[in-house]
């Protein structure tokens, strides 16, 4: 289990840069999440919308109603110029707290 | 048995009580744990077990409501304040929503709302505007029980109506008919006042009142100061009214003071009345008892008609046997004649003429009308605009149906914001009309009191017509918008069914009709002026000013003339009793050579010296002018073609004449007919005659030129002769416009209005034309990068518009000649109705809708094809 000020603090990032590479809807977002953390980041729907949500109203993101071929209908959202931007912003954020702690962790024993 | 769609909708349900959450957010949670569900499906779970651990995901209620309730309170400065608490979370949310909307398509909704404003603040100042006509005179206590008698004769075949009345009657009517309680005459004159005290305030009033000792008992003007009732009892008094005291004795009491009327007579000050409202068409500044200028035998005569009588009923009920009982007391007095009498309302008075007929009336109806339809235009752009704007919506109407709002929910959303915006433009119409104030004062001479705003019969008024707007607006796009099958209206945006199309079609032909029966009754109106304006009266009408007779002048009258004469701008100068064309007086009791017993006619009476003729230039036709070369002509007559007519008489000139018992003449002359008349009441006989005791005008033409130079030059003349009295003098073309004055009137009111009318149908093109334009982005998207050019476009865009004026032309032409021929048909003398002025509003519409459609066209032609075809 991730602590949950880590998770919290790591949201926005990532779910701009998963929709970076596409616009995605809210449960799909969850899935690759999942994925591509082992499992280890669990998002819950109560977490995820607000803060997709809020993103929106804060213009890094926008939202579209799309229907599926099976009738189904999800709210797809998508990155704005703003939201590039941000991401840009949080990148260079956690590349320097990573360089910081790489730096300081090559010389202690692998963790695994 | 466990039924996951059931499940699914209680758990919706129980999340729609929520207050922060929305439609669109339960749907997004909705789509969400059905992914949840197929997935755990798959993997072999039954649906009981896969909705609980699907649903047990969003963990507890509470919790998941305050998330989303959080970042709703961001939207409110981030403070915790829940407005749902001031409202039932009902409809406070739709009202939420509905502003939201409004924020949102802030261009649609500025049109939209100021397009309504606009037409009620035009509905409401024309209701305004009749509902003051309709109540004018009506103030008075004994409104309903009054009434004036008013005459009707024959003349020839024709039967003719007038309020002028015998001296007598108003005494007659009182002691001889037990159903009049009170009866009073009342007599206009101009009057010359001045000052004993006071050397140089001399003062022409022309609104005196000559008043019997019942004037002041039978109508309501209340009383400041003195006691106007018994003083018009006592020859010798005065009445004033409170602007005219302060003229003449400022903040004096002008109790007790003394004026003297046209330098002979004294009066007393001995009351003071309020100042005459403006709805009253009885106005007059000063009353004195008519005892105290009329002599005793002229007042208990039956053959002179001078002032107006109004009887006092017991019950406000008009008998035939009363009005036989009336006419009964003339025809005795008067048997020759064939004179009954008929009485009419005091209510009616302001609106229709003694035989009747509309008159103000006319006009009320019309600006009703007016307002009508002015009002039907802004609905129907109102209408067209959020049907539009509702289209763009179909997809929320779609989702909502979707998630399980009721189809009450989303009428009642419609409705809800139909009547927000409704009060909006009923707050800015107020705005407007508070702030139109003096405007509404200049074309109407009625100034709107805010008491007025507040009064019942106003306020049911403007709450009926916004209510009806709001319903009418709200009503249609409520109940379309959520009848949509959901699924549909997703898919494609909005289904453009023929059904909708035609609707919106057939509002706006009826809209562009509308106009263009406003533009042509505004281009008929303005003709039918134009041609009155210049139709000839028969004399000299430019040019020829006239000025006030008095007793200095007259003694000096030669020496005046002569040397104005001096003076090369003046060309003419003669004397007359009424300026022509406004010459009301006639004379009965004419006998002539040939006469049958029974002929009567009426002639009009006109004055003149040896040299009026000459200056209005009257031209004769038979015989000669009056000369004094032939000192008989003192007694002797000149007619016009029309009386010759009427007595039927083969070679009138040398025929004997005669205006009475007494004295016998011959008629020297004939002129050519002219106007005595005002243009409206046709020509009439006239007899025209040497009678000094009838030069009340001065007339003096000048010579086209500089008008300010020659009066400078009369006004020195007039110094001369005549230094008691102030120099005032009237051009006679300028008196002429006074009497068009409601046609005048009327047309500024119908330009302004058709106006209006036309900018708001332009502010509904505007908004139309662009949500089609918007409609059609994807089409337009795709032809031009197919390679159309930008002109293809618009014209794409337009032709449908062309269509519709077309067919509003062929709509409306046919109500605009009717109405107009209609309303011709009141003047004698009227202008010919061609087609160049429907032409003229036909293309006048047409060039104004294009325009106006033209601006969103070429914008839509002008736009960058991929960005419309960017979101697909």
């Amino acid at each position: 289990m991730i602590e949950k000020a880590l998770v919290a603090a790591s949201t926005k990032p990532i779910i701009l840069s998963i929709l970076i590479r596409g616009e995605d809807y809210g449960y799909q977002i969850i899935q690759k999440v999942k994925d591509i953390s082992g499992g280890s980041l669990e998002w819950s729907d109560k977490m995820l919308y607000p803060v997709l949500h809020r993103m929106e109203k804060e213009g890094f993101l926008v939202s579209q109603w799309k229907m599926s071929d099976g009738g189904r209908l999800r709210r797809y959202y998508r990155i704005t110029e703003k939201g590039h931007r941000e991401l840009d912003f949080e990148r260079r954020q956690w590349q320097s707290v990573t360089k910081a702690l790489d730096t300081l962790w090559k010389p202690l024993p692998s963790l695994d | 048995m466990f039924e996951l769609e059931k499940a699914i909708r209680d758990w919706k349900k129980s999340l729609f009580r929520s207050q922060n959450m929305e439609e669109p957010d339960i749907a997004e949670l909705e789509s969400h744990i059905r992914d949840e569900i197929d997935r755990l499906l798959k993997e072999g779970l039954d649906e009981a077990t896969a909705f609980q651990k699907a649903v047990k995901d969003t963990e507890s209620f509470e919790s998941l409501e305050a998330e989303y309730g959080k970042v709703r309170r961001l939207r409110f400065y981030g403070s915790a304040w829940n407005p749902a608490r001031l409202l039932p979370a009902f409809a406070w949310s739709h009202l939420k929503i509905a502003v939201r909307k409004m924020k949102k398509q802030k261009a649609y909704s500025f049109i939209n709302t100021v397009g309504l404003a606009l037409g009620m603040t035009v509905s409401f100042l024309i209701f305004f505007w009749v509902h003051d006509e309709l109540g004018t005179n009506r103030f008075h206590e004994n409104a309903d029980l009054l009434f004036r008698v008013n005459k009707k004769y024959q003349i020839g075949s024709e039967t003719q109506y007038n309020s002028s009345t015998p001296y007598a009657l108003a005494r007659a009517a009182r002691e001889n008919c037990a159903e009049v309680i009170d009866a009073t005459g009342f007599q206009r004159i101009r009057a010359l006042i001045s000052f004993s005290d006071k050397e140089d305030s001399v003062f022409y009033e022309n609104r005196v009142c000559l008043v019997d000792s019942s004037f002041f008992k039978v109508f309501t003007f209340p009383s400041i100061e003195g006691d106007p009732e018994k003083a018009m009892a006592e020859p010798g008094a005065i009445v004033l009214t409170e602007s005219t005291a302060h003229k003449y004795f400022g903040t004096e009491d002008p109790l007790g003071k003394i004026l003297t009327l046209d330098h002979e007579k004294d009066f007393v000050v001995k009351g003071v009345i309020e100042d005459i409202p403006p709805d009253s068409d009885i106005r007059f500044d000063l009353f004195v008892p008519i005892s105290s200028m009329i002599d005793p035998e002229s007042l208990s005569s039956w053959g002179d008609h001078y002032p107006s009588t109004f009887v006092l009923l017991q019950d406000g009920s008009v008998s035939v046997e009363l009005e036989k009982k009336l006419s009964g007391l003339i025809q005795e007095q008067l048997p020759k004649e064939q004179i009954s009498l008929v009485l009419q309302p005091l209510g009616d008075i302001h609106l229709y003429s003694s035989d009747g007929s509309e008159e103000g009336m006319k006009f009320v109806r019309i600006f009703s009308i007016v307002a009508i339809f002015i009002l039907v235009i802004a609905c129907i752009n109102y209408i067209n605009l959020s049907t539009a704007r509702s289209e763009r919506r179909a997809k929320e109407v779609g989702l909502r149906k979707a998630v399980g709002a009721r189809r009450m929910q989303i009428a009642w959303q419609f409705f809800l914001e139909s009547v927000l915006f409704t009060l909006i433009a009923l707050g800015i119409s107020l705005l407007l009309i508070h702030m139109l104030g003096g405007v509404f004062h200049d074309l109407t001479g009625k100034t709107i009191a805010f008491t007025d705003l507040l009064s019942p019969g106003f306020l049911l008024g403007i709450l009926l017509i916004t209510v009806f707007t709001g319903l009418a607006a709200g009503v249609y796009p409520a109940l379309v918008m959520s009848s949509f099958k959901p699924v549909r209206a997703l898919r494609n945006g909005f289904d453009r069914a023929g059904k909708k199309a035609s609707f919106r079609k057939t509002l706006v032909v009826i809209q562009v009709s509308l106009s263009i029966i406003l533009l042509v009754g505004m281009g008929g109106i303005e003709k039918q002026l134009r041609y009155i304006r210049a139709r000839d009266h028969g004399f000299n009408k430019h040019g020829v000013l006239f000025m006030r007779m008095n007793g200095e002048l007259q003694k000096n009258y030669e020496a005046f003339r002569n040397e104005l004469l001096q003076n090369p701008d003046v060309a003419a100068v003669a004397r007359t009793f009424q300026p022509p064309g406004e010459m009301s007086a006639i004379t009965r009791g004419i006998r002539w050579q040939g006469m049958e017993p029974g002929d009567s006619v009426a002639f009009g009476y006109i004055p003149v010296d040896y040299d009026t003729l000459d200056l209005l230039g009257i031209k004769i036709v038979q015989g000669r002018k009056f000369s004094r070369e032939f000192p008989a002509d003192e007694s002797n007559f000149i007619l016009n073609e029309k009386a010759i007519e009427a007595m039927n008489l083969k070679d009138p000139i040398g025929k004997p004449f005669s205006l009475n018992e007494d004295s016998t003449g011959t008629i020297i002359g004939v002129v050519k007919d002219f106007h005595s008349l005002p243009l409206n009441f046709g020509l009439e006989p006239v007899v025209l005659l040497l009678d000094a005791d009838f030069y009340s005008l001065v007339l003096i033409r000048i010579r086209p030129g500089d008008r300010r130079e020659a009066i400078s030059g009369i006004e020195a003349a007039w110094k001369k002769f005549s230094t008691g009295f102030p120099f005032e003098y009237h051009f006679l073309d300028e008196l002429f416009e006074l009497d068009y004055g409601p046609e005048i009137l009327a047309g500024k009111i119908f330009r302004t209005l058709a106006l209006i009318a036309i900018f708001i149908s332009c502010l509904g093109l505007l908004g139309l034309s662009a949500f089609l334009a918007e409609q059609k982005t994807k089409e337009i998207g795709i032809r031009k990068t197919l390679g159309a050019s930008a002109l293809r476009v618009v014209l794409l865009l337009t032709k449908q518009f062309f269509l519709w004026v077309l067919l509003a032309n062929v709509i409306a032409w046919p109500i605009a000649y009717f109405a107009l021929r209609n309303w011709l048909n009141n003047y004698p003398f009227r202008m010919t109705l061609g087609l160049p002025l429907f032409l003229l509003a036909a293309a006048a519409a047409l060039v104004v809708t294009m325009f106006t459609v033209s601006f969103q066209a070429v914008k839509a032609a002008l736009a960058n094809p991929a960005d419309s075809l960017r979101y697909e």
